[in-house]
């Protein structure tokens, strides 16, 4: 074992033996997502100097790196080998890590058409909430020996383990991408989009933002070139258009500034809930972004996964204002269940993704 | 263990429940003695199969307050004996549950019982343009829910991901008799992602009773390029050249010399018999796009020498050119009495090293071997040839096998791409994993399973059997040995690749 990931794990371990909990830390980038943990209680830990690329093989479409590894700098990597990671997660201030990358498992514009963060982890290597260090999963594409744990890792929010390496699949970069964009209401921009992924054009990201209706064509210059005339929008400038999805995927663009509550609702892609609230529509119809709606989306009749993506800093101790629905049943106890297997201490990240477990 | 009169009882409610659903007699039991790892076989006490959820859920209760094993069974083509019964325990055939309850269109989604067969997902949906992309090579029998509990991969997943990578959501039954939903309809569900964990878990976990599919639209064009070469090492090289290259393909699979000439002589197709290392390469997507992709490939295959390329383009040529692949297990087959089918993955980089290293064990065991498999994955099946009725060659393949197993391990592969470890391969998880990390495989076990019921004994070892295992491999008399694995394939008639 390397002296690193020693050292980690005997941190762990004392905060264990102590009862201490600890909170992770990475770039700090998606510190707003999540329960808040209480971190006057907390002692914190990172592996931000735990960074580098422990093995790139290009021509198996793998990279595997360090936790504390930047994003921008994997996807540098990749981009001068003429590839990327297809689920291309949020930067947000530019700090995000690897480590952070799989453990909020945040994905990008493509996730509709190419997968999510879960879909491209082949394996983890972490350290419980005892201070034992696990390898799952591996290098390659295919393994079903043992439980899946490495996928289930991701969107923890390291309330499972602290992450300490982690191995990728990649996929050769698009040789070009263009972006699209045309006036129309959210119901018939998501007809649109439904249209085209039926009609097998080679989309990599859907929008709708606030009565304009975006879409992204990747894939070589001639596909591209073809696909185009099946288009009705009007083509952006290529910079204009890169910056768009940036912009889309880090929540900056202009609709989501200012003060209030934001939230996140994910729905089936044809729904038609919420579609007269929606500021923002993504992933071909299956995210809706509201930006201090009158009602809070969690009344809404239809069962969805509800959000609360960043809260209203005036209302952050308000009941409503939780960032993940309550779970339940069965459900429910699977999770704590799992907590107490992982983390029988509840010493990491207590409570950051599942407030809802109890004391124990 | 129940008591004489606990399993009374037992039968009784189950009778009530399910009437002449229920099996008890020998002839009929004996039907589910083994899934497609024929070696390994065991009577279940008793076998239901039940129609509704309701149903599955009452059972579910019933077992769990008797504390009686449950093994849950799809179609049972199973390959490393996943679905073998439990000879105290209750077979719950999900084999009823057979119907396909929505098509939605316009969310390219399926929402199908777990008896399904993955091929008529696609069938239903074929008219509107649309498939579903996992396509193990026993499709046309295997079932939706088994592949959930495998992760089944298949020829195309290079491209389209495994079972895991296409399931939206699981609807299940607790070993308790819950029933929940994991995943959701959209891409967010909230908590852990159980839908990942549930995927590959053997039946260890719980009892699929739903699954909600993810469609996607037929491919406007697919060709399919046959590329012949001088060795192994070339075919093996142009694997990693095409790849990295940018070239995703649909499949990218490779034969060797032995393969090549047992396929040949079993479907005659044309494939060069004087070649010792075969490609097949898939290529879908726009015409635009196959066209371009079937031009850079060519380039790729002329620079790595190529003996011999030929393009399909049309379905009858792209069918003939995939048949003597399609064909390469029935076919090699016909080589010995019995074959030992072998599932390590390994870094496609260790391609070359590994063939080699495999012949050199040829040698050394004295049987011979013929590679065919999923290369773009690095996912290999050696076929070791032995003749059962022959003294000692049952233990020499089986040795030969767990070479090479420890060698994929070596290379930072693993000892399962697709088939699942079941009773199979539960013996080299001892090697794979570390004690602690089969520990928490145990922990995962009991945060869904509690009781223990369901599937006991399979996926994964206890730490006493590995301690046992370990001391087998000291002494070298064999008696102990348990013949797992060694393959007189079950369903002869179908396909596998």
């Amino acid at each position: 074992m390397v002296t690193e990931i020693k050292a980690l794990s005997a941190r762990i371990a004392e905060a264990y033996h102590h009862a201490k909990p600890l909170q992770i830390e990475g770039g700090g980038s998606k510190s707003f997502l999540g329960n808040p943990v209480q971190s006057d209680l907390c002692e914190s830990i990172d592996c931000k100097g735990y960074a580098g690329i422990i093995d790139y093989r290009k021509d198996e479409l793998m990279i595997r790196v360090k936790a504390g590894t930047k994003l921008a700098e994997v996807e540098s990597l990749l981009a001068e080998n003429g590839q990327r990671l297809p689920f291309e997660p949020p930067q947000f201030a530019g700090a995000a890590t690897i480590g952070g990358v799989v453990a909020a498992g945040l994905s990008g514009p493509a996730r509709p058409y190419l997968g999510s963060v879960r879909d491209y982890v082949l394996g983890v290597a972490f350290i419980d909430g005892r201070g034992i260090a696990y390898e799952m999963g591996g290098q390659v594409m295919k393994n079903v020996a043992g439980y899946d744990v490495s996928r289930m890792l991701v969107g923890s929010l390291g309330e499972m383990g602290l992450i300490c390496d982690v191995s990728l699949k990649v996929l050769p970069a698009d040789e070009v991408s263009a972006t699209y964009a045309w006036l129309t209401s959210s119901v018939d921009a998501i007809a649109d989009f439904q249209r085209l992924q039926k009609e097998g054009l080679p989309l990599s990201g859907s929008a709708w933002v606030e009565g304009q209706a975006f879409i992204r064509l990747g894939g070589s210059r001639l596909t591209i070139a073809h696909a185009a005339g099946l288009v009705a929008g009007e083509k952006l400038d290529e910079a204009e258009g890169v910056q768009f999805w940036q912009d889309l995927k880090n929540q900056q663009l202009p609709v989501f500034e200012g003060e209030g509550a934001l939230w996140r609702v994910s729905v089936e892609p044809g729904s038609d809930a919420l579609l007269d609230t929606a500021q923002v529509i993504e992933w071909g119809g299956g995210v809706r972004w509201l930006k201090n709606p009158a009602m809070n989306p969690r009344l809404a009749s239809d069962p969805h996964t509800v959000t609360l993506f960043r809260p209203d800093q005036n209302e952050i101790d308000s009941p409503t204002s939780t960032p993940y629905q309550h779970l339940s049943g069965a459900v429910l106890v699977l999770n704590q269940n799992l907590k107490r297997t992982f983390d029988p201490g509840a010493i990491l990240n207590p409570g950051r993704l599942l407030a809802t477990v109890p004391e124990y | 263990m129940t008591t004489g009169a606990d399993q009374i009882s037992l039968l009784r409610s189950l009778t009530e429940l399910c009437g002449d659903r229920l099996i008890t007699d020998d002839a009929r039991r004996r039907v589910y003695e083994a899934d497609g790892l024929t070696a390994k076989k065991q009577v279940p006490w008793i076998v239901v199969l039940p129609e509704t959820i309701a149903e599955v859920q009452q059972i579910m209760r019933l077992c769990h307050q008797a504390k009686v094993p449950v093994v849950a069974r799809g179609a049972g083509t199973g390959l490393s004996g996943g679905a073998m019964p439990h000879s105290e325990g209750v077979l719950l055939s999900l084999a009823k549950f057979n119907r396909i309850l929505e098509v939605d269109t316009d969310n390219l989604s399926a929402r199908v019982e777990p008896g399904v067969t993955n091929l008529a997902i696609s069938d239903a949906v074929r008219h509107l343009g649309l498939f579903y992309a996992p396509d193990p090579s026993s499709q046309i029998a295997c079932t939706i829910g088994g592949n959930v509990a495998e992760n089944s991969g298949g020829v195309h997943c290079l491209k389209y991901g495994l079972t895991v990578h296409n399931v939206k959501q699981l609807k299940l039954v607790s070993p308790e008799g819950e029933l929940y939903e994991v995943g959701s309809r959209g891409f967010d569900s909230p908590g852990l992602d159980l839908l990942a964990l549930l995927h590959g878990s053997e039946g260890m976990l719980g009892i699929v009773v739903e699954v909600t599919v993810q469609l996607l639209p037929i491919p406007k064009n697919i060709a399919v390029v046959l590329a012949a070469f001088n060795s192994v090492n070339e075919a093996a090289g142009t694997v990693n050249a095409i790849i990295s290259q940018g070239i995703l393909p649909a499949g990218l699979e490779m034969m060797d010399r032995l393969a090549i000439k047992a396929a040949e002589a079993f479907v005659n197709v044309g494939y060069p018999l004087d070649a010792e290392g075969l490609l097949i390469c898939e290529l879908d997507g726009t015409d635009a796009e196959v066209q371009h992709q079937i031009e850079k490939l060519r380039l790729i295959l002329d620079k790595n020498n190529a003996i011999q390329v030929r393009v399909a383009t049309d379905a009858a040529e792209r069918m003939q050119l995939w048949l003597g692949r399609k064909a390469a297990f029935p076919a090699v087959g016909r080589l010995a009495p019995d074959y030992y089918c072998m599932d390590g993955t390994i870094p496609r980089s260790e391609l070359a090293a590994v063939l080699a290293q495999i012949t050199k064990f040829s040698e050394q065991h004295g049987l011979d071997v013929a590679n065919v498999f999923h290369a773009g994955d690095g996912n290999l099946h050696p076929l070791i040839l032995y003749d059962a009725n022959k003294a000692g060659e049952i233990e020499r393949a089986e040795a030969f096998g767990a070479d090479i197993l420890n060698l994929c391990i070596e290379v930072g592969g693993t000892i399962t791409g697709e088939h699942g470890v079941g009773v199979e391969k539960i013996d080299q998880m001892c090697i794979q994993f570390t004690p602690e990390e089969l520990e928490l495989f145990h922990g995962v076990k009991s945060a869904f399973d509690e009781s223990r019921i369901l599937n006991p004994g399979k996926a994964v070892p206890t730490l006493s059997r590995c301690a046992e295992f370990g001391a087998m491999h000291v002494h070298t008399d064999g008696s102990q040995q348990t013949h797992v694995g060694l393959n007189a394939q079950k369903y002869s008639d179908l396909e596998r690749f």
